[in-house]
């Protein structure tokens, strides 16, 4: 299986059928979100660096989302099988 | 071409194995109904998601998916800071116990692909991680636990050990050290120790982690006693302040009561410290100045109507949940959430593991960072797990053992 997985150039990751119609509401709110964690950690470079402490400990924000997001379909993305 | 990794129905079957096949494939593009997004994006937007916890609901911040999500991220995109998350099978087990399997073989079976191949053992331990669904799951388990002490040469891998009263209960049927990569991670487990202790400063590493001659389902740490549980309160189990706060109460009455120092500040302080393991929020070593919120917490906490702050400072009656709530941003006391609170036979103070009780041995072993807890049986120890205790971990036990002339033991651990 890791044979599999490792040779393959991409992979298609199905979670299934769009029942609740939040698939594109999710899609919006990964956009809302990304958009703001690129601002703070220049362009990804910067994700562990502020994200976790010197020690290795966790750091959260004390800044708020610039704009709303719509965390009911992000858990919904979450919850979804596949992740878990 | 790409690879269809599988469809949801097949994959409520054996959902750790879903992280093995996001990791090792070069990209990932998810589908959803009609619409497509790159894996990657989600797994960042987690990260994102968890960093801006005071910002987002308590059920998206809970949701097991998110915490998997974030794991993905870490595993998939390793810097320097995770980089050997992939070399030591016993930084797996942390990843592997937030995922869910239906197989619990698979807890081991389903990651052995992410282990590094050059850090692989001799062949004489490597068979310890063969893959057969014949062998027992206690087997497959004490194995791979043996495997992550062996890879390593210390007892990191041990930080996981955190038995349930019913598991213990019934624990021959698992070694005591075998780590229980099968169980999933629950909200009430208690979160793992700081690591920046050097408890066994002064022993040399461990040299019979891989000695079998006792059976395997033994494995022999070599170390000192150093003391013995005294009293515990009960495990704060319950994540509310006002539990909270009645738990510190059962705190504040043992320490009173059973330690005798001739500084009344120093108790304090010893107390404090113990409560938040030695650390300050965002990691580092915690100080008696930095604690100076909880400090005053616990002066003014009343233990019944006939109590009086000896110093002045003001009773509380009762639960003030501000207040309490304050405290509780202000000092790291999170690790006492599924833990025990004890004094030593020798008027220490700790933390340790919900398991525990009065007549338990306190040790400090070779190769381990912090002191365990073990309880003597007639054949050997069982292992009951880490602890903070104050005033130990950075060696001074094994220091005060050796000018004594004390030698060391192996226990024999079942």
């Amino acid at each position: 299986m890791a044979t599999v997985y490792s040779t393959a150039q991409h992979n298609l990751v199905y979670l299934g059928e769009d029942d609740d119609d939040m698939a594109e509401r999710a899609v919006k709110a990964l956009e809302d979100v990304l958009d703001d964690m690129r601002t703070v950690t220049a362009d990804f470079t910067q994700v562990w660096e502020t994200t976790y402490g010197k020690s290795g400990a966790p750091l959260y924000s004390n800044e708020p989302f610039s704009a709303s997001v719509d965390f009911e379909s992000l858990e919904a993305l979450f919850n979804h099988h596949w992740f878990r | 071409m790409p690879t269809i990794l599988r469809q949801a129905k097949i994959s409520d079957d054996r959902r750790l194995w879903v992280l093995q096949e996001a990791v090792l494939a070069s990209s990932n593009t998810c589908h959803w109904g009609t619409y497509t997004f790159e894996f990657l994006d989600t797994v960042r937007a987690a990260v994102w998601l968890r960093h801006m916890y005071r910002f987002i609901s308590g059920s998206l911040y809970n949701s097991v998916g998110l915490r998997c999500a974030c794991e993905m991220l870490e595993i998939l995109y390793p810097t320097r800071r995770f980089a050997s998350r992939r070399r030591y099978l016993a930084n797996m087990f942390m990843t592997i116990r937030r995922f869910e399997k239906t197989e619990p073989k698979d807890s081991i079976f389903a990651i052995l692909g992410l282990l590094d191949k050059d850090t692989s053992l001799e062949s004489s331990q490597a068979a310890l991680l063969e893959v057969s669904y014949a062998k027992t799951l206690s087997s497959v388990l004490r194995d791979a636990t043996r495997y992550s002490l062996c890879q390593k040469g210390d007892l990191y891998a041990l930080k996981l050990i955190n038995h349930r009263f019913d598991v213990l209960d019934d624990c021959q049927l698992f070694p005591t050290w075998a780590i229980r990569a099968d169980l999933q991670r629950e909200a009430w487990d208690a979160s793992y120790l700081p690591n920046y202790f050097n408890a066994s400063g002064g022993l040399e590493a461990p040299s019979l982690l891989d000695d079998i001659s006792l059976g395997e389902e033994v494995v022999l740490l070599q170390g000192i006693v150093v003391d013995g549980v005294y009293q515990t309160t009960a495990s704060w189990i319950k994540d509310t302040y006002e539990e909270f706060h009645e738990w510190l109460i059962f705190v504040k009455g043992i320490v009173l009561r059973h330690c005798n120092v001739a500084s009344q500040e120093e108790l304090y302080s010893a107390t404090a410290l113990t409560l938040v393991a030695g650390h300050i929020w965002g990691g580092g070593r915690a100080q008696s100045r930095d604690l100076q919120v909880l400090l005053d917490h616990l002066k003014s906490l009343a233990l019944d109507e006939n109590d009086r702050a000896s110093d002045g400072v003001r009773v509380r009656r009762g639960f003030d949940l501000e207040e309490t709530r304050s405290m509780y941003n202000a000092s790291r006391v999170d690790y006492c959430m599924g833990r025990r609170f004890f004094v030593t036979g020798a008027g220490r103070l700790g933390i340790g593991p919900r398991c525990m009780q009065p007549g338990d041995v306190i040790v400090v072993l070779r190769g381990g960072s912090k002191p365990f807890i073990l309880r003597k049986k007639s054949d050997g120890y069982w292992l009951l797990g880490e602890a903070y205790v104050h005033g130990i971990m950075d060696g001074e036990a094994v220091q005060l053992h050796k000018a004594r002339g004390g030698s060391e033991e192996v226990f024999h651990v079942r």
